[in-house]
């Protein structure tokens, strides 16, 4: 049977690193743009999105946008052609009241 | 003049015992010792039975209240610059009085200090204000490690404070790890070593200190092992150890 290891191997291996950068034989790795900004450096601009921006360019990549202003101009269109109708209904009505009477 | 750092966070792993016999076994080869207690629980002070009521410690000594000589309490080749619990209070003295420059006040106030070949200091358990004064005085750790496995979680946070030091502007080395209370009957404990070798090479001192009733003895009677049981195990291994560190350079 084999030898049981009582320590996993990460932990020596953590070790080893540690041990690397105590001396000073190792250099950490530092990932490209999180280096802190110098001294008399401009800030760099922030790329914040105006809120609610986000929705916004969803619905014009799903093409809801043009939909949205189609049912607007359909919803338009409906209100008035409701207030022609009864604009004319009303007319009617007074006429339907009013009888002709005969001349003699 | 050799200055040498005994430091870990942890408690209980053989600092003190470190310092007191390493100090000994140098000092029984002729060689002149200073032993500088930097912990308030003051147990490097107490193990070797320094009196130290009424008299100056390393607190006034840090403050410079007090000439270092002022403090020293002399056996044959070995000095001991005693603590006391007042240094607990004098760190955080020093803290308000001195923030930016805190770590430097061990070396501010042992500067220009002659007659000695060694200089060993004993830290706190814990890695403040009073190890990193330790820490830069000397630049040379010497690491005691348990050899089981929580105390390996330990040497990973040195190693990192050992960084951060460095990265800070102060040069600082490693001298070396020294497996301590090692039990030859664990797996355990064989293993660690091992392991410890395989990984830190050359930064293990091939030296062992192996558990030992008469170690944790000696204090009691006020003591080093190497007085206390001249031929035990534990005098044995710290006389190793200090070849070691006289071959270290």
């Amino acid at each position: 049977m084999g030898k049981k290891t009582l320590v996993p191997e990460e932990k020596w291996e953590g070790l080893r690193h540690a041990m690397e950068e105590a001396a000073g034989t190792r250099k950490t790795s530092k990932t490209p743009g999180l280096l802190p900004a110098a001294e008399g450096e401009a800030p760099r601009p922030e790329r914040r999105k105006k809120p609610g921006a986000m929705e916004e360019s969803k619905k014009e990549r799903n093409g809801e946008k043009e939909k949205e202003k189609k049912k607007k101009k359909k919803e338009k269109k409906k209100e008035k052609e409701k207030k022609k109708k009864k604009g004319k209904k009303g007319k009617g009505k007074k006429g339907k009241g009013k009888k002709k009477k005969g001349k003699g | 003049m050799r200055k040498i750092t005994v430091i870990n966070q942890k408690g209980g792993t053989g600092k003190t015992t470190t310092a007191v016999n390493l100090g000994a076994a140098l000092s029984e080869i002729g060689r002149e010792v200073l032993l500088v207690d930097l912990d308030p629980q003051a147990g490097l002070t107490e193990s070797l039975g320094v009196e130290t009521s009424g008299r100056p410690t390393v607190a006034e000594v840090l403050t410079r209240e007090a000439e270092p000589r002022e403090a020293f309490h002399a056996f044959p080749h070995l000095t001991v610059l005693p603590s006391s619990p007042v240094l607990a209070e004098t760190e955080k003295r020093i803290l308000r009085e001195r923030p930016s420059d805190y770590p430097l006040a061990l070396k501010d106030a042992l500067a220009g200090m002659r007659g000695f070949d060694f200089v060993i200091v004993d830290c706190p358990p814990s890695l403040g204000a009073l190890s990193l004064m330790g820490m830069v005085y000397s630049g040379s750790l010497l690491i005691p490690l348990q050899t089981q496995y929580m105390a390996l979680n330990g040497l990973e946070k040195i190693l990192g404070m050992v960084k951060t030091i460095r990265e800070a502007g102060f040069p600082i080395e490693i001298l070396g790890i020294l497996p301590c209370m090692y039990d030859v009957r664990t797996s355990l404990s064989r293993q660690v070593e091992e392991h410890l070798r395989e990984t830190l090479r050359d930064k293990v001192f091939r030296t062992v200190i192996r558990q030992s009733v008469c170690l944790a003895e000696a204090p009691a009677r006020s003591k080093d092992v190497l007085s206390y049981q001249p031929g035990g195990r534990g005098a044995e291994d710290y006389r190793a150890l200090a070849q070691e560190v006289l071959r270290h350079g």
